[in-house]
């Protein structure tokens, strides 16, 4: 059962890439493609998660347009829990380097280590997650 | 056949018991994922996706849909039961109005 991954993105095309890619592993997942519905599910199962790979620009909620760097909030809950995290974005399609700036100041903060695909390469991403939870136990 | 049966009525109730020929885990909308995750069912079965008795729409039913499917490996049927034309999307796998087990039952099997 706890061998689940929460993977946190807005467009189904990206979704349906990253869940054959985690099903194909031999892992459960979930997807959320809101921050309200993420940090729900992070709540709801935080124990049973292996980990979250999320995407940085998404909506908050549904309805809601503005594209924000809601990552960040999803890395901060994870956090908050414990539980392995991997950002897979492309930010420099969405102009955003100063993601990875952001995202190494929060590893100094927390101590975590938080890795990054950039280049929206979700069998990248679950490699990272993967190897983050083994050095993890 | 393992059934993960999503309903939160009386009609779930019926179901489960007209479905005794089968392993079927009764769910409420707000557990349905969890127990897809838990129970790893053959096939699902989402009841109620339809407007309520004042018009409003069950967006329960709706997230609970797109949770499902989203999660559920593409062995899992997964399939709605409503009535057709009420449903948020428009249509339900199983309208309510002619379904019998055997219908259920061979649309849980495609």
């Amino acid at each position: 059962m706890n061998k689940i991954i929460l993977v946190v993105e807005d467009k189904k095309t990206e979704q349906s890439v990253a869940k054959e890619l985690v099903l194909n592993n031999g892992t459960k997942v979930i997807i959320a493609n809101t921050l309200y519905k993420a940090e729900n599910f992070i709540k709801k199962f935080s124990d049973k998660l292996l980990g979250i790979i999320t995407d940085m620009h998404f909506p908050i909620d549904d309805g809601i347009n503005a594209e924000g760097a809601n990552g960040i909030s999803v890395v901060l809950t994870a956090l908050q829990h414990n539980i392995p995290c991997v950002v897979c974005t492309d930010d420099v399609a969405h102009g955003a380097q100063y993601i990875a700036l952001a995202i190494e100041r929060l590893e100094l903060l927390t101590s975590h280590t938080i890795p990054i695909s950039s280049n929206k390469d979700w069998a990248n991403a679950l490699e990272k997650l993967i190897s983050l939870t083994e050095n993890n136990q | 056949m393992k059934i993960l049966l999503v309903d939160e009525s009386i009609l779930g109730q019926v179901l489960t018991t007209l479905l005794n020929q089968h392993t079927v885990t009764l769910s409420s909308h707000e557990d349905a994922l969890e127990n897809l995750l838990l129970e790893e069912p053959d096939a699902v079965l989402i009841c109620e996706c339809w407007e309520d008795a004042t018009g409003k729409l069950t967006n329960v039913s709706k997230t609970t849909l797109e949770d499902i499917r989203n999660s559920a490996d593409k062995n899992v049927t997964v399939k709605t039961l409503g009535f057709d034309g009420m449903a948020f999307d428009g249509t339900c796998d199983i309208p309510i109005h002619s379904f019998t087990i055997e219908n259920i039952l061979q649309s849980l099997e495609e």
